[in-house]
């Protein structure tokens, strides 16, 4: 799962502290799961262990404690090679191309070039499950058309989402 | 080598540009997918290449050879031997059998008839339609049709075959068989094959793909 | 290309395009047979022939050489009707021409294509020329002396046959390649444009005839009839313009349907009306002639001579009309194979054939009724002496009786032809209708 590149996503703009990075995801996926408040805690935890974030404040005041986390140069790279590098086409990879599509429109990133960059990566993808043969089972070829028919849609998919984004960068140049 | 290219191509139907500038170039064997949402331009774009539409502005050259500066009759001639045509529909004589359909183009450019059918007999055994070689298009299947065109387009040996949506009739198992025939065919012979294609199957099976967008270039990408 | 592939992709067999030239070959089958007969005449010298022998037409020199020119506009006027026959189905053979410059022709193998097809239609022309003329030789044979208007086939006609078919298969290439379209990808029809000068130049070429018949004779008649052509052909093509946007802004959907077909195939029905409409004017001129000569009696020479005439040009004129009216039936036939598709989605909506039926009846109707009509009305007013440029009568009650008699007669045949036409036409709507038709792209 792609939290930890996605709270770096949402750190990449200004530091923030462990409540705005949930409320941030969740407003990025308003219909996805929520996140859950554990989670985001943990992530920042092992994102500060391997150097990625940083605290940079840290008050404790009246209220509760509030740690406030901001991007190293080392986790501004890290997410800048995560988003320029599209999804492994596999069973179920959707929800990941989706997360990235997000953080890169969000954190001001090359959205266009991703998705062209996805796109190829699925269609090599078909190409490469067309030409090896299936194996001579009954189920097999079942499964394999199953994955080319959801890489298709995702395929569709991620034109519409081309399309989109064009559109909008022609409404607001 | 390059056997098509494109440069800086401009056309308009009366106030549309269809396309704003686009270059391309095709290298021999190559198959490239030409894709876009409708009206990006990647029809006129394949009609530019083909002779069919004269462009406004930019040259086409085909196997080196601009096609703007030939005489009409050269032309043809050079649309005939070194280009394929296969349409989404509606290319095939509707009056003629299917082996003179195929042999259509070695008959124009003057071989004797028994020579042609032998070799349109070849291509029709070659997409596997030899055995409907004297039916006419109107008692054939919208898949047998099409293989009729691609046999077509590949008789007389073309170094480029261009495809414009040519499953676009079909449903998808038969849409993928005619693809198949079609990227065989045009191995088989050496051909590139470029496709235009709303169809993401059919873009897969390219080397590269061009994304059109309002008669410009959005993005090309190898695969 | 080699001349077996030329011969053999000239010859479309779609079924459409075999009756197009059935049509042509016929048409300059009759040219031919025309032209053989007026060289036939035209061998038997200048000088007065016995008149207990031939036709009295056939032996005065005066009347043989109107004959022969007679005969040779009878000539041009079907091989009118072959430009018009070939002109049939132009969308389905552009179409079909569209597909063989895909698959490479080139636009002059193209335009070899179309001429060779109407040379080939020409050269069959011809050679039922020779066949027809025989027949047509015994026939008048079998008449009365003054009907023979043809002397009997003679061998030297064979000799003279060959320079016909020769000619009739020029003619044909000539009229393909005037008729030669060319586009790679069809083009949008450009709106034709008013014919303003037929409008000017056609009623003044009518009343310089009108004014000159009296001193120039058959040239002023021909400047005369040429200019009437040049006026109906621009009235009929505006004013079938101007019917078909009434119709078409019509509640009923019968009106509306035919309106929308007149507009958006205009040319071809104003040609055969502006045919019809000669016709008719030529029909009445004659017609009043007649009446004239049999109400006066004071006319030197037998009646039997002038019926003779008369009989003989109005048979052939009602010919002539019913080939026009032919042509026009076939035309309508020919837009109903080429929209089927859109008329089988009108199936779709519950439109049944009878309604269809309908609709061509008006069609077909509303441009040769008036067309009748009008060409009769102007024909027996005019009347046969100022056209000929004779000293004309006032005019008289009877004449004032045939005309309004006539004019209602060009009427009811416009409407009949209408009616035969849809019911000639029945299988042809049945056929369009068939929701099979959905299924051809």
């Amino acid at each position: 799962m792609a939290t930890a590149e996605l709270v770096l996503g949402l750190l990449s703009r200004d530091p923030a502290h462990g409540y705005d990075v949930k409320r941030g995801h969740d407003a990025w996926f308003p219909d996805g799961r929520p996140l859950a408040f554990g989670q985001v805690y943990t992530t920042l935890g092992r994102l500060e262990r391997d150097g990625l974030v940083e605290v940079v404040d840290k008050t404790s005041g009246g209220g509760p404690d509030r740690t406030v986390y901001a991007l190293t140069d080392k986790g501004r790279k890290h997410l800048a090679d995560w988003l320029s590098d599209p999804v492994p086409p596999a069973w179920g990879s959707a929800d990941e191309v989706l997360r990235k599509l997000v953080a890169a429109i969000r954190t001001g990133g090359d959205a266009a070039a991703f998705l062209a960059r996805q796109r190829a990566s699925h269609l090599r993808r078909i190409r490469e499950l067309r030409e090896t043969p299936t194996e001579d089972d009954p189920t097999s070829p079942l499964v394999r058309e199953y994955i080319v028919a959801h890489l298709d849609a995702d395929l569709r998919w991620l034109d519409s989402a081309l399309e989109h984004l064009s559109e909008q960068k022609e409404t607001r140049p | 080598m390059t056997v098509l290219e494109l440069s800086s191509v401009e056309y308009s139907y009366r106030r549309n540009a269809a396309l704003r500038g686009v270059s391309l170039q095709v290298q021999a064997g190559e198959v490239v997918a030409v894709t876009g949402a409708s009206g990006c331009g990647k029809s006129t774009l394949l009609h530019c290449a083909a002779g069919i539409l004269t462009p406004d502005a930019g040259s086409v050259q085909v196997a080196g050879q601009d096609l703007a500066t030939l005489p009409e009759d050269e032309r043809s001639r050079l649309r005939r031997t070194k280009v394929g045509v296969v349409l989404q529909f509606g290319q095939l004589v509707p009056d003629l059998p299917l082996i003179d359909n195929v042999a259509l183009p070695l008959l124009l450019d003057g071989h004797e008839r028994a020579e042609a059918h032998e070799a349109a007999l070849e291509w029709l055994k070659q997409v596997g339609v030899a055995d409907e070689a004297d039916a006419v298009p109107a008692e054939l299947s919208g898949g047998q049709a099409q293989r009729a065109a691609v046999a077509r387009a590949l008789v007389t040996g073309p170094s480029v075959v261009l495809a414009d949506e040519p499953t676009g009739s079909l449903d998808s198992r038969a849409g993928q068989e005619l693809l198949e025939v079609l990227l065989r065919a045009s191995r088989y012979r050496g051909a590139a094959l470029v496709v235009v294609t709303h169809d993401n199957l059919v873009a897969a099976s390219a080397d590269r793909e061009i994304r059109l967008r309002d008669g410009v270039i959005q993005h090309e990408v190898a695969l | 290309m080699t001349l077996e592939t030329l011969v053999q992709l000239a010859r479309s067999r779609t079924p459409a395009d075999r009756s197009r030239v059935q049509l042509t070959t016929a048409a300059l089958g009759l040219s031919g047979m025309f032209l053989l007969g007026a060289l036939r005449i035209a061998r038997l010298g200048d000088g007065e022939l016995d008149t207990t022998v031939y036709s009295n037409y056939v032996a005065e020199s005066g009347l043989r050489s109107g004959l022969i020119a007679i005969l040779i506009i009878l000539s041009a006027l079907t091989a009118g009707l072959a430009v018009q026959a070939l002109r049939l189905g132009t969308a389905a053979r552009e179409r079909r021409l569209a597909a063989l410059r895909l698959a490479g022709a080139s636009s002059r193998q193209v335009r070899q294509l179309s001429v060779t097809d109407a040379a080939l239609a020409g050269l069959a022309g011809g050679l039922l020329a020779g066949p027809v003329y025989l027949v047509l030789s015994f026939l008048l044979g079998a008449l009365p002396r003054m009907a023979q208007v043809l002397p009997g086939a003679e061998l030297l006609d064979l000799l003279v046959w060959i320079p016909v078919v020769v000619v009739m298969t020029a003619a044909g290439a000539l009229i393909g390649n005037l008729l030669h379209r060319d586009h790679l990808v069809p083009r949008a029809e450009r709106p034709a444009q008013q014919p303003r000068t037929g409008l000017i130049a056609g009623p003044v070429m009518v009343g310089l005839g009108l004014i000159a018949a009296r001193w120039f004779g058959y040239v002023a008649s021909t400047v005369l009839v040429v200019g009437l052509a040049l006026t109906f052909l621009s009235l009929t093509s505006l004013w079938i313009r101007r019917i078909g946007r009434r119709l078409s802004r019509s509640g009923d959907p019968a009106n509306l349907l035919t309106g929308v077909r007149l507009v958006a195939d205009a040319r071809p029905p104003a040609r055969m009306a502006t045919l019809l409409a000669c016709c008719g004017f030529l029909i009445g001129t004659l017609g009043n002639g007649a009446a004239a000569s049999w109400t006066t009696r004071n006319i030197a020479g037998e009646p039997i001579f002038y019926l003779t005439g008369f009989g003989l040009a109005v048979i052939g004129l009602l010919l002539v009309t019913a080939t026009g009216l032919a042509a026009l039936i076939v035309g309508v036939a020919d837009q109903l194979v080429d929209q089927r598709r859109q008329l089988a989605c009108l199936t779709a909506l519950g439109v049944d054939a009878r309604f269809v039926r309908r609709v061509i009846r008006r069609q077909l109707t509303a441009v040769a009724a008036p067309a009748l009509a009008m060409g009769l009305f102007l024909g027996s007013l005019f009347g046969l002496a100022r056209v000929v440029g004779a000293p004309a009568d006032p005019f008289r009650l009877s004449a004032v009786v045939l005309t309004v008699g006539l004019t209602a007669a060009g009427w009811l045949l416009g409407v009949l032809g209408g009616i035969t036409a849809g019911h000639l036409l029945r299988n042809q709507t049945r056929d369009a209708l068939d929701p099979e038709n959905l299924r051809a792209a």
